[in-house]
């Protein structure tokens, strides 16, 4: 009887493992549609925007560029610049120094069709340290990195970081907003798959505006296989996907220990 | 309201015109556990004149003096007669000998209780389940569960494989109103779903309307299942159990004072943890549930009774230290039925009920906590006044005070994270509901009744916001507590007929409006444990349902069979869903990321039972349509709610081979869920993201698989009692989709794929019961 509990016992647990199969669905087609993305930086630096299509789903990723397109971009304050086109679907400004507290406004024409968006860039927030912090999952450690800040009270800000290690951008959107810690010393974590010593770790810490924050979470939101997807909300008028955004950088690099 | 009133008193009235009449009142019990019996009947023999028990075991009739035999009769329990002279009000109190075993049962050919009831009875869309019966039907982990069988009924709807959350004809999950002794359970699962709250060895009785219920309940759009907790022997002691692979219970009941006080204590804890224990990959996870249910209850005297009843529920959830989410219901009802008179019964309740759940993070010098609950405490008095033979009364009022809060941040100095407390925001919920049930004559039953419902928005004493229409703050004001912010007054009627125009046939009819105040919206697959509850409020209208029924009922063969069909279509306004990406937790705005819109769902749904002999089952069939149109989802157009699903079928056998042997089969097919499916892909910071065009225009995989179950009684003396049961889940190992996703190969980053995940094939499990008498 002994013998028979502990057969079904383990039978029980092999089979509650969940097991994943790829499968074919037939999914509709849509028209290609015109793909904006781009950031205006703080300071004197190279402003790039990048205009691709996108593609059905079943075929092979090499998403076409966009490279007829006429863009431009204004401030608040009137003053006008036009992106050069560098082939690819890449189109670069120079010479144009992001201010904290303007609001820019993007113009972009393909074929006769107009898109435009606009974002304010917000206070620059710097990052005073950047290390490596071990967790205690019984036996286990786990390590994150901690990249820290000090987070201007009284009012929204919003964060965006990009990792890359060893010179490769991590996959995943990472992002953080300081409904909790308002005013304070933030110190959160940022998970990516198991660091291992000698890694040279990178990370970019962008200040954005509420909106782009939105965009970028709802994509994370439908990556992690929410009920009911739906794009997020652009900020692109004109019927295009993607984002414009204003937005401030700090970077520093480590070793992991 | 006041023609209502006054057709109400004409209706009762012109068939008060009495010759001398006399009232015979008192309780139906069970002899051998002294619990009163719900539904158990009172027929004047050879008469079709005749009365049932109500929820308390009590009844009343009134016939013109005079010598009658009146036969008292219960489902598996042996019918008494009783000869008596009417001459002044009688009071008696009936016990029934219960049947043992199925052979005794086939014996009896006298007609068991109201076998005809579904024929009968006015009231439509309702499902009486007994416990005996679930505890044979196959369910995954060999773990018998209410609401996993009241999902293989038609008209409802299981939220995922595996899931306790349900859907009634096209509602939400959370327009299901779950009472435990009258108390509202907030959240039925346990274990994100694979187990229901309700141990079944502590349930006497649970009945689901599925929306056209009666007056007396009202608060939710779509179904009201209302679950009644076993009294507790009060002539003997029992100690029962079950042994099973994942959980374990134990059942403690007996007489305090014997026929006059007595207890009943339940207990259920499983023990996947213990196992993962024994695993090194897994041993710091923490993977458990517990719940108690506990009852007192104690006869004064003749005319007093009081209950007191408790359930309490913790799930526990953790990766070592750095993770922990518990959740669970406590709820209490203190009861006390009262007869005013032979003919006026009083019933006074005091029902305290409350959801919290509670997630702990900490790592390295960071630890905070977020934490949300709704909490209720509701006043409830009710009367039920047995007019005559021909009209049963029931009116009362209820009071409701819920104090929600939405979420709070508590967090550990020194961690960078600022703690926020929220006051909780209180609404008082009012109701007051009258309803008759009316015997025209032989064929024809009427109930009709109405129902006011009144939610009042009070003051926080916090900041309290009001949204534009995409969704920012409007505008921000503090109100003192206390302060009545918005009344929303409700007025809901509701009827329906039976009307058996042949023996053994009959025509129901029905139509309610029913309201809804407290609502829960999920973003989540199957619903998730820190889903908020929101009241009505500045911001949230009151949600409208109206639903019409048309149906056909037939028994024959004696009433060995029945077959039941009903047509409903339902209107629903103010339904809510979330804005795309909207933040759940502690979001004291979480008001200000809800859309809202107008709903529809019709169906037709057929079941036909086989009710008495050694097979015994049922095969149902619902054919339905659900649509939610909400501005700001699927560019304003109607798409279906995610759990529409056109077919679905369930098939239901219990087969007795022996008097202690008895197999059972189960088998469901429908119809996968409208589900949003990707359309196309952009890229965004290098990485490919998918594009959506139509809300749930996709449907998941058809779902269909086939449990067996085995239930072996092994001894049954006086003293002792035991049975096994094996049972396996998916027995063709079927693999069903649970979810689909979407990704990029790994292998081959250009590709894009679909995958899909099965959660169970194939699940063998094993119960030992047993029971010292």
């Amino acid at each position: 009887m002994k013998y028979l509990v502990s057969l079904v016992i383990g039978l029980s647990f092999l089979s509650i493992q969940s097991c994943e199969k790829v499968i074919d669905i037939d999914l509709n087609e849509e028209d290609p549609k015109v793909v904006i993305e781009g950031n205006i930086e703080l300071g004197d630096t190279t402003h790039t925007i990048s205009i691709t299509r996108s593609l059905n789903f079943d075929e092979s990723i090499a998403y076409p560029s966009v490279n007829n397109a006429l863009v431009t971009v204004t401030d608040n304050l009137g003053n006008a610049a036009t992106f050069t086109p560098l082939g690819n679907g890449v189109y670069q400004l120079s010479n144009y120094p992001g201010v904290v507290g303007r609001t820019y406004t993007i113009t972009v024409v393909i074929d006769g069709v107009t898109y435009t968006a606009s974002s304010k860039m917000n206070t620059f927030v710097p990052m005073n340290d950047l290390y490596i912090q071990e967790l205690y999952f019984g036996q286990d450690t786990f390590r994150t990195i901690i990249s820290e800040r000090l987070d201007p009270a009284n009012e929204p800000n919003y964060y965006q970081f990009h990792i890359y290690r060893n010179g490769e951008k991590e996959k995943g959107i990472f992002l953080q907003d300081d409904q909790f810690v308002d005013g304070n010393v933030t110190l959160q974590p940022l998970f990516i798959d198991q660091l291992l010593s000698g890694d040279t770790l990178r990370v970019d810490v962008f200040c954005i505006d509420k909106p782009i924050y939105e965009y970028f979470n709802q994509l994370s939101v439908n990556s992690a296989g929410q009920a009911t997807p739906a794009n997020p909300v652009s900020n692109f008028s004109g019927g295009c996907y993607g984002y414009f955004g204003a937005r401030t950088l700090s970077s520093q690099t480590i070793i992991v220990p | 309201m006041r023609f209502f009133i006054l057709t109400c008193l004409f209706l009762v009235s012109c068939s008060a015109i009495a010759q001398d009449k006399a009232t015979i009142s008192g309780t139906i019990k069970d002899a051998t556990t002294g619990e009163e019996l719900i539904g158990a009947s009172i027929k004047v023999k050879d008469q079709l004149i005749g009365s049932i028990t109500n929820e308390y075991g009590f009844f009343s009739i009134t016939l013109p003096k005079g010598t009658y035999i009146l036969v008292f009769s219960a489902i598996d329990f042996k019918p008494q007669e009783k000869s008596i002279s009417l001459n002044e009000n009688i009071q008696m109190d009936i016990q029934l000998e219960p049947m043992n075993s199925a052979t005794e049962i086939e014996e009896v050919t006298i007609e068991a209780t109201r076998p005809d009831a579904a024929v009968k009875d006015p009231i439509m869309g309702i499902e009486k389940l007994d416990p005996k019966e679930i505890a044979k039907i196959p369910v995954i982990f060999g773990e018998k569960d209410l609401i996993k069988t009241m999902q293989l009924l038609p008209g409802v709807k299981n939220a995922g494989e595996g899931s306790s959350g349900f859907y009634v004809r096209g509602g939400s999950a959370d327009q299901n109103l779950i009472l435990l002794d009258e108390a509202p359970v907030y959240n039925a699962s346990h274990l994100l779903g694979f187990f229901s709250t309700f141990n079944s060895d502590a349930i006497k009785d649970a009945t689901l309307y599925k929306g056209n219920q009666p007056a007396n309940f009202g608060g939710r759009l779509s179904s009201v299942l209302d679950i009644k907790m076993n009294e507790g022997n009060s002539k003997r002691y029992n100690v029962s159990g079950g042994l099973g692979l994942i959980s374990s219970k134990l059942n403690v009941e007996g007489p305090i004072v014997k026929d006059k006080a007595s207890f009943l204590v339940t207990g259920r804890r499983t023990y996947a943890d213990l196992f993962l224990k024994a695993t090194d990959e897994f041993k710091d996870n923490r993977l458990y549930f517990y719940d108690l249910n506990a009852k007192l209850n104690y006869r004064i005297n003749a005319k007093n009774r009081i209950f007191l009843s408790g359930y309490f529920g913790r799930d526990k959830l953790g990766l070592g230290d750095i993770f922990g989410i518990d959740w669970g219901n406590t709820t209490g009802t203190l009861r006390w039925n009262h007869l005013v008179n032979d003919k006026l019964f009083s019933n006074t309740s005091f029902i305290y009920s409350k959801y919290d759940y509670k997630i702990n993070i900490s790592g390295g010098d960071v630890s905070f906590s977020i934490r949300s609950q709704i909490e209720d405490l509701n006043l409830k008095q009710e009367f039920q006044y047995f007019v005559n033979t021909r009209n049963k009364i029931r009116f009362g009022a209820n009071v409701i005070r819920h104090a929600i809060t939405p979420g709070q941040v508590e967090a550990s100095e020194g961690s960078g994270i600022n703690t926020e407390r929220f006051e909780p925001t209180p609404t008082i919920e009012t109701a007051a509901f009258i309803t008759n049930d009316f015997t025209v004559n032989e064929k024809l039953t009427i109930n009709y009744g109405i129902r006011y419902s009144l939610l009042t928005v009070l003051g926080s004493g916090d900041e309290m916001y009001t949204y534009n229409s995409d969704g920012s703050v409007a505008t921000t004001n503090i109100y003192s507590k206390g302060e009545i912010l918005k009344n929303y007054h409700n007025l809901e009627p509701r009827a329906s007929f039976s009307w058996e125009y042949l023996k053994g046939q009959s025509i129901k009819g029905a139509y309610s409006r029913n309201t809804q105040n407290i609502h829960q919206v999920s973003n989540a697959t199957s619903g998730s444990p820190t889903d908020v509850w929101l009241s009505s409020s500045m911001n949230i209208k009151p949600g409208i349902s109206d639903q019409v029924a048309l149906g056909w009922f037939k028994n024959f063969k004696e009433n060995m069979f029945e077959v039941n069909t009903e047509l409903y279509y339902k209107w629903m306004q103010n339904q809510l869903d979330y804005r795309n990406g909207a933040n759940e937790q502690a979001n004291e705005k979480l008001e200000g990321e809800l859309l809202s819109g107008i709903g529809r769902a019709y169906g037709i749904e057929v079941i036909l039972r086989k009710k008495t002999g050694k097979f015994t089952g049922w095969v149902g069939y619902t054919l339905s349509r659900t649509e939610r149109k909400i501005d700001g989802i699927n560019n304003n157009n109607w798409y279906l709610a995610r759990q529409d699903r056109t077919h679905d079928v369930s098939v239901v056998g219990i087969y007795d081979i022996t008097k202690k042997l008895s197999i059972s089969a189960l088998f469901v097919f429908y119809t996968g869920n409208a589900v949003t499916f990707p359309s196309g892909k952009y890229s965004i910071d290098g990485e490919t993201y998918f594009i959506y065009t139509e809300r749930n225009a996709y449907r998941m995989p058809n779902y269909h698989r086939l449990d067996l179950a085995l239930t072996w009684q092994r001894k049954n003396t006086d003293k002792f009692e035991s049975s096994w049961n094996f049972s396996i889940y998916n027995v063709y190992a079927r693999e069903n989709a649970y979810t689909i996703t979407f990704r990029q190969n790994v292998e081959d980053p250009n590709k894009t794929e679909a995958v899909q995940t099965t959660l169970f094939k194939l699940v063998p499990a094993i119960t030992y019961n047993f029971k010292f008498k």
